[in-house]
């Protein structure tokens, strides 16, 4: 790999994604073209079925693609996924139900072959990290919607991995706790500076997290506009008063409406 | 009133009538039994029937309660032999189906074998055991593992058949066979396993006792049942059979608690 493309966090190259199916194919991603700095931190916004959770699956190797390249680290996905380099957050939580929420924060661990002693001290750190410490010994169903989603955050973070790719993680989140989360994720960020590629379906969301945006279309799905958000980090409550902020999420939705006239 | 008043007063009102209910569920079946056992006992003694034909519940308890060490040895075996037959066939049930449930089509044509297997009285085989294993217990344990393996194999299969978002994180956390299968493939059959349990085990008791009625250990319920009818020892034969309900009750009480500690994470034991 050159060096140039060490830097990249994440990377795809005119990227093509087709789903044949019997009722006909789908051409999920086309000609797709994204590139993420380490350390970024991308949010991608779009339409329903435009084709999110196929790019961010490609990335985690659930996914091979049809066409292009794609690279994690400027490794392959499926060469980042053997040596741990990203953890991912799922749409819906995705605890393993019959496992306390520790043993479920270790389970990544616990397939690195780490010793369980030192997989339940990490597990209860990223556990205080996301503020469930007092919660190891539960189990998931015992939980919020939104508990179960910051273990699912802890458990993507336990192996600190230097990219997490999380798809809508506070989509099935009330206002209040998904403004709480984005600051809990905006401190954990702070301190990780991992690359971070981030779903999501609100406009406010995204400006308040991201460094840039990137707005897609669907059918085929593709990336219409990249927008950098130039707001100061560290991002807080008063992120979301400055001026700039409201600019910001008109420009998005402004480019979003004009990405779903695209599809018609 | 308030929401939240409202919302106590219906749960109140929610946790009286699941009680009711609840002793319902006990108080209904005790007392038709009760009735059953009085009307049994004034029709035997009114009509003065022979107690070789039908002795009366009294006569039957009493001979239960003289017999108690006896009768508990013969549950006692019979109840080993259901149980060894339980788990050889859960275990190659619950082995074949983990094993094939990635080959489509063999485990399709199992699944079909499974299922027509479950619907014959494979009890009619115990003939063919006896020429395998000889009249002896072995032969007891065996069409017990014949008469069970089918159902837990259904079940099984079903149970290792699912696929679900854990799969994907399986994966990409890079999984090997060994957690896939502890952490994911087995718990999330487990459920279904339990499910063939619950049929299962109070099975494995009556194949045991038909089984053993064509021979086997000697020591055994169903030999014994079969010797005192022979002899005409009518209330020997009632008190064991008696032994024999009790035998299923306990079985299945026990296979519940398994259930209920098993599964304690399962949504369906959430509210208890
Ligand atoms: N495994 C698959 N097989 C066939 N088609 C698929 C598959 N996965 C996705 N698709 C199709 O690809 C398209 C994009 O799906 P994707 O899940 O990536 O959308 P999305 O942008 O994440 O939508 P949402 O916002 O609703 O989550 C859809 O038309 C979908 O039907
Ligand atoms: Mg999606």
């Amino acid at each position: 790999m050159s060096g140039e493309s060490q830097n990249f966090g994440l990377r795809a190259t005119q990227l093509g994604k087709r789903f044949s199916s019997k009722g006909g194919d789908v051409q999920a991603l086309e000609n797709v073209d994204l590139e993420v700095k380490q350390g970024g931190f991308m949010s991608i916004i779009g339409p329903s079925g435009c084709g999110k959770s196929t790019l961010l699956r490609a990335f985690s190797d659930l996914v091979e693609p049809s066409t292009g390249e794609i690279s994690v680290n400027g490794k392959l996905p499926s060469e980042a996924r053997a040596a741990r380099e990203f953890g991912v957050v799922f749409q819906s939580p995705n605890l393993l139900p019959w496992r306390t929420v520790l043993r479920n924060v270790t389970l990544p661990l616990q397939v690195m072959g780490v010793d369980r002693q030192t997989r339940n001290q990490t597990a209860q750190e990223m556990l205080d990290l996301v503020g469930l410490e007092s919660f190891s010994r539960h189990h998931p169903w015992q939980l919020s919607g939104g508990m179960q989603q910051r273990v699912a955050i802890a458990r993507a973070l336990s192996t600190n991995p230097s990219v997490l790719l999380m798809d809508e993680p506070f989509g099935a989140l009330d206002e209040i706790t998904r403004d709480r989360l984005n600051l809990e994720l905006m401190r954990i960020w702070g301190n990780l500076s991992a690359t971070i590629l981030f779903i999501t379906h609100s406009i406010t969301e995204a400006v308040f997290l991201s460094s840039q945006i990137a707005v897609m279309s669907s059918r085929p799905g593709r990336i219409t506009e990249l927008i950098d958000v130039n707001l100061p980090y560290p991002r807080n409550t008063e992120t979301r008063d400055l001026p700039e902020f409201y600019e910001l999420v008109i420009e998005v939705r402004r480019a979003l409406v004009e990405a779903s006239a695209l599809t018609a | 009133m308030t929401t939240a008043e409202s919302n106590r007063v219906t749960e109140e009102t929610d946790t009286k009538t699941q009680k009711n209910l609840r002793l319902g569920v006990v108080l209904t079946p005790t007392l038709f039994f009760v009735a059953f056992l009085t009307i049994w006992e004034l029709a035997v003694r009114i009509q003065d029937i022979q107690v070789l034909l039908l002795p009366t519940p009294s006569t039957i308890w009493s001979k239960f309660v003289e017999d108690f060490g006896l009768l508990l040895e013969l549950a006692k075996n019979t109840g080993i032999e259901a149980g060894k037959g339980v788990l050889i066939g859960s275990i190659i049930a619950i082995s074949l189906a983990g094993l094939v449930h990635g080959i489509k089509w063999l485990n399709q044509g199992l699944l079909s074998y499974s299922s027509t297997l479950k619907a014959l009285p494979t009890v009619a085989l115990f003939p063919v055991m006896t020429v395998f294993f000889g009249v002896t217990s072995k032969a007891v344990v065996a069409m017990v593992s014949v008469g069970v393996a089918p159902i837990m194999f259904t079940f099984a299969s079903r149970g290792f058949s699912g696929t679900s978002e854990h799969d994907d994180l399986m994966r990409s956390i890079s999984a090997n066979w060994r957690t896939r299968m502890t952490a994911l493939v087995l718990p999330r059959a487990l459920p279904y396993v339990m499910a063939g349990l619950r049929t299962a085990v109070p099975l494995s008791i009556i194949i045991s006792i038909i089984s053993e009625y064509f021979g086997g250990s000697v020591s055994t319920l169903g030999a014994y049942i079969r010797r005192e009818s022979t002899l005409l020892h009518t209330v020997q034969v009632w008190s064991a059979i008696v032994m024999a309900c009790v035998l299923g009750v306990l079985v299945f009480v026990a296979v519940s608690l398994l259930d209920r500690y098993f599964l304690r994470w399962h949504s369906s034991r959430r509210e208890i």
